[in-house]
């Protein structure tokens, strides 16, 4: 595992992963997720606290990172792209789903249309990570160089 | 992609986690879920939904089932873990912290012990399914001469 190309793999999806979500989910899609919510009041900040989320788009970004480079071959927009999208989806309809099987916050449609905003959200980053990862050279490439 | 492999991986790490996960936080770890759960008396529900939980665990066992397909060579128990251990940290501290961003249902404290356990539960799932996937056979990509 090359760890440069991982590191700068993840900070770039954690920054991209933070601004493509601020556009989706707090600018573009809030007034549909506010009123497909049970119980906003009490449940939900009144403002969004963006370290914490900063740092929970960092795990997510090395996620995608890590699924980029476990592919064979150089890295392309479309294939970040689709890496990122299905990795996105999966989890946060297995996230989404857990969530609503424990709670009552969410009505059960936000379940199934969210992880597609997700899938946009990490494809968008998966494309961005890759075009990014094509212009970083190999470690390993490097030294027998 | 080896869809048959991707199958067996998907069910058998499904199962796995849904079982494992049941011990961990429905038996093992609910109370302190709760005593860390400002709003456990309005929100959570009273029976947790099974087959929503179970749905669950079938999108994160694809991606893990993904994930050791795509690996080069053999699967191996030590090697489902880690990978498992991996994932699932990285997924549930990225949703939590996310969650964590919007809502202040969870103490800061769940926050940091929930993407712990989460990697045990994957880390349990992925070497189970690594040691199934181990045993069955790949599909046409890997019998090419036959």
């Amino acid at each position: 595992m090359d760890m440069k190309r991982l590191a700068i793999g993840t900070i770039v999806g954690g920054i991209t992963l933070f601004a493509v979500g601020y556009v989706i989910f707090d600018v573009a899609t809030a007034s549909f997720y506010a009123e497909n919510l049970i119980d906003v009041d009490s449940a939900y900040r009144d403002t969004p606290d963006h370290l914490l989320q900063a740092l929970g788009n960092l795990a997510l970004g090395a996620l995608v990172t890590l699924g980029i480079l476990s592919r064979p071959g150089t890295p392309t927009v479309t294939s970040g792209l689709l890496t990122g999208a299905l990795i996105g989806f999966l989890v946060w309809l297995g996230a989404d789903l857990t969530l609503v099987s424990l709670t009552n916050v969410w009505n059960s449609i936000i379940v199934f249309i969210d992880p597609l905003f997700e899938g946009l959200h990490h494809g968008i980053a998966g494309a961005v990570i890759a075009a990014v990862l094509a212009r970083v050279p190999n470690s390993a490439m490097r030294s027998a160089e | 992609m080896d869809m048959k492999r991707l199958a067996i991986g998907t069910l058998v790490g499904v199962v796995t986690m849904h079982i494992v996960g049941y011990l961990m936080f429905d038996l093992a770890t609910v109370s302190f879920y709760n005593a860390n759960d400002a709003a456990a008396a309005t929100f959570n529900r009273e029976v947790n939904l099974q087959w929503s939980i179970g749905l669950g665990n079938l999108a994160l066992a694809a991606l893990l089932a993904l994930c050791l397909t795509n690996r080069a060579g053999p699967s191996t128990i030590a090697g489902g873990l880690l990978t498992g251990a991996v994932v699932g940290f990285l997924v549930w501290f990225g949703v939590d912290f996310t969650f964590y961003g919007y809502q202040s249902r969870w103490s800061l404290t769940l926050i940091f012990v929930d993407p712990l356990l989460g990697a045990i539960q994957m880390g349990i799932g992925g070497a189970v399914l690594a040691a199934v996937l181990a045993r069955v056979t790949g599909g046409a990509s890997m019998r090419p001469a036959e």
